[in-house]
């Protein structure tokens, strides 16, 4: 199997992370993937006080998740690549410069992140409860989230359950490459499920 | 990404070829786990195709919800009148609105990825890449950015070569991965992916060959399904069926016996078939020097001829080498010349080895399974016409006749099942367009049109090829669609397709749509809260851009690939 980068993007609380880390479980069985995840969060981590969240922060965030996987690709190990990634120019750059690159958004509306971001106690959008929206830093409110432009695979999760959109993106997967990567059947997916 | 003012869904996918017969077995045995998991969710069953089994009649009268006399896609190609030419049927030519234009007159949104027979209309303002005989995918790509993407990005081609199974799997799966990155991108009500590679499959006459080619369709459409939204209403259909059949009916034979037509004496036909390499090579013989053009045209046509023209030696060839001896492929059509007597660049030039001043009737239609059409020579219409308008009826009341009394060899019976005159069958100001009479023949033949090796002696010919067959299939499965359908309706037509396609939408149907709402197809709860909505819109259109010179030659290559024309 030839090495990729799936690049999941999406506002905070989107579930970018949450099917990151499904994603990564799923394919870390098929025999002979060399296979890292690479996380926004843990970037920022790593890079602890180095990197702000202004926009020109993220872009630099954005970058550098590049550079990692870009890196890790040429030696044949493949990423799965989890960041908010805002700007349509971060998102080209990527895909120039990485060939088997797959685009995934995940597709939620603000106001359901807000609120599972409550539920989790993350207060990313803590500034807009508290009213002060201006200079907060936070996509979704003073940062404009840029609508990709050409996504591979756009996920609903806000309607779909990850286990729907996880198998909604294998199934993506077996079409692009060709290779089995055990995909529920159509009919467990949701096909006859609105009857 | 905008969103759709309506919020309903449908996805078509359109199978060329597909048939009812030959996909129930295969869905028993498991064979096709995509599309039996859909039919068991759902309905399946056969559906009739047009009585003129060729794709682009079908497909027309799929999209509109018309008879081809209406919608005006009578075959391949039309007669140019008053002369014995003939020039290809654009999609374009279709004067009612296929569904999706009449959906976008109620605002609903479509995308469209490969539809069979259609071209890019002016009028449409959906998203649209062109599939089979659409022409040049430049001038089928709308909006007319996204050809870089098409092109480019997901290397899609509108025209499947199906040569081996890498490269079904290869073409069906750009063709989806461009699907799903359009169904993803923007707003739709209906998707439409249509799929050519069934009847390719069953062209080659290779059993197993088609069955692996099925099996890769249904796996990657089966990824596909689940890498969309669910749950999704489906629509799956095909525009006819097939059949293996190993003898053949020609139609100019018997009407050479029955005296209705003459052949043109061996040197004038000679002669004849020398002027058209000539004229129909002219353009390529400009770009060659003399000395190619003195060896490589006799050597080719004159051999051709010479075993034409000699029956036996003709069908022992047959018999030894029947796949190599098939299609008459290289039949010159006529481009980049203008021609006195009104033709047009293009046309195809058959006609020249009937001796026409003594002809009356001649068969013609694109081959297509077990249906063919006979031309009356009429006076006054026709260049050399002998059939006078006394004569018309009463030749082909007594044609009808004389074809009722042919007996198929096998068992005796008779070979005819139905004839038609052409108004009986189709209504509409298209009529012009078809052969004066037509007639099907039992199944277990298909009908050999050619005036090639016209032989009075010989009707039948052993040739064993798969041909088109009327049973076709539709399958509809997910959100508001029935489990189980009920027998006791009458069998699904082509017909029924655009207002049942209409209706799942929740769209208005035309008055003037011929089928009717496969009401069997849907839940009783869905036809409970939604009742058929029949309304005055009109569904007729004008005809849009045709074909270019150069899209022709693409056509015509196509088509005589296929063997649909000589």
């Amino acid at each position: 199997m030839s090495p990729f980068v799936i690049s999941i993007i999406g506002l905070s609380s989107s579930g970018k992370s949450t099917l990151g880390r499904r994603l990564y479980r799923h394919l870390s069985g098929v025999e002979g993937l060399a296979l890292e995840l690479v996380d926004g969060d843990s970037v920022r981590d790593f890079l602890k006080g180095k990197i702000d969240y202004t926009p020109a922060g993220r872009r630099l965030s954005a970058s550098v998740q590049t550079l990692v996987a870009a890196s890790l690709y040429k030696h044949g190990i493949s990423s799965i690549v989890c960041n908010i990634s805002p700007f349509e120019e971060s998102r080209s750059f990527a895909r120039s410069r990485i060939p088997n690159f797959v685009e995934v958004y995940l597709e939620c509306p603000l106001a359901v992140c807000m609120e599972r971001d409550a539920e989790l106690h993350k207060n990313v959008y803590q500034p807009a409860r508290r009213g002060q929206v201006e200079g907060a830093n936070v996509v979704g409110l003073d940062i404009e989230f840029e609508v990709p432009a050409r996504p591979d695979l756009v996920l609903h999760t806000h309607t779909e359950s990850e286990g729907d959109s996880l198998a909604r993106l294998l199934a993506y997967l077996e079409l692009r490459w060709g290779h089995t990567l055990a995909v529920p059947t159509l009919v467990a997916a949701g096909a006859a499920g609105g009857r | 990404m905008m969103a759709s003012p309506r919020t309903e869904k449908l996805l078509v996918i359109g199978l060329d070829g597909a048939g009812y017969p030959y996909l129930r077995p295969l869905l028993e045995a498991g064979e096709l786990p995509t599309l039996g998991g859909l039919a068991a969710a759902g309905s399946i069953g056969g559906m009739d195709s047009t009585e003129i089994i060729l794709t682009p009649v079908a497909w027309s009268t799929s999209y509109t919800g018309r008879n081809p006399g209406a919608h005006g896609v009578c075959g391949f190609t039309r007669r140019r009148p008053g002369t014995y030419r003939w020039g290809y049927v654009s999609p374009a030519d279709r004067t009612c609105k296929e569904y999706w234009r009449l959906l976008e007159d109620q605002g609903y949104q479509s995308v469209l990825v490969g539809p069979i027979f259609c071209r890019r209309h002016e009028d449409f303002g959906g998203v649209y890449v062109g599939g089979e005989y659409c022409g040049e995918l430049a001038r089928n790509v709308q909006p007319a950015f996204l050809l870089e993407t098409v092109a480019e990005g997901f290397h899609y081609q509108p025209v499947s070569p199906c040569r081996s199974l890498e490269e079904v799997e290869t073409f069906v799966r750009r063709k989806l991965d461009l699907a799903l990155h359009l169904l993803m991108t923007h707003p739709w009500n209906l998707g439409f992916v249509g799929f050519m590679e069934p009847d390719l499959l069953h062209h080659r006459n290779d059993p197993q060959f088609a069955l692996e080619g099925y099996r890769i369709l249904d796996r990657l459409l089966g990824a596909f399904l689940a890498a969309l939204p669910q749950p999704l209403p489906v629509m799956i259909y095909s525009d006819h069926g097939h059949r293996s059949c190993d003898r053949a009916f020609h139609v100019n034979s018997w009407l050479c016996a029955q005296g209705y037509l003459s052949q043109k004496k061996p040197r004038e036909a000679l002669a004849q078939r020398w002027r058209e390499v000539r004229e129909g090579m002219g353009q390529v013989a400009g770009k060659l020097d003399g000395r190619a053009e003195r060896l490589f045209y006799p050597a080719l046509y004159g051999a051709r001829g010479l075993v034409r023209s000699l029956p036996p030696l003709h069908r022992a060839l047959q018999r030894f080498f029947p796949d190599a001896a098939l299609p008459n492929k290289a039949r010159p059509v006529v481009f980049g010349e203008q021609f006195a007597d009104g033709a047009q660049p293009g046309d195809l030039n058959p006609g020249l080895l009937l001796d026409y001043g003594r002809t009356k009737a001649y068969a013609y239609l694109n081959r297509g399974g077990n249906i063919a059409g006979v031309c009356i020579n009429r006076r006054g219409r026709d260049p050399e016409g002998v059939v006078g308008d006394d004569e018309y009826e009463s030749l082909r009341a007594e044609l009808a006749a004389a074809l009722g009394q042919v007996r198929e060899p096998l068992n005796g019976g008779p070979l005819v099942r139905q004839v038609w005159m052409r108004e009986d069958l189709y209504r509409g100001e298209h009529t012009e367009d078809l052969p004066d009479l037509l007639f099907e023949i039992d199944e277990r033949y298909y009908t050999y049109i050619s005036e090639d090796n016209i032989d009075p002696r010989h009707l039948f010919i052993d040739l064993r090829d798969s041909q088109h067959a009327r049973e076709g299939v539709i399958l509809c499965s997910g959100p508001g669609f029935a489990r189980q359908t009920n027998s006791a309706h009458p069998r699904p037509n082509l017909l029924d397709v655009a207002p049942t396609l209409l209706y799942a939408l929740g769209a208005a149907i035309p008055t003037d749509l011929e089928g009717r709402v496969l009401a069997e197809m849907f839940t009783t709860e869905r036809r409970a809260e939604r009742p058929e909505l029949w309304s005055d819109q009109d569904s007729r259109t004008a005809p849009g851009e045709g074909y270019s010179s150069d899209e022709e030659q693409l056509i015509a290559a196509r088509l005589r690939g296929l063997g649909y024309i000589e």
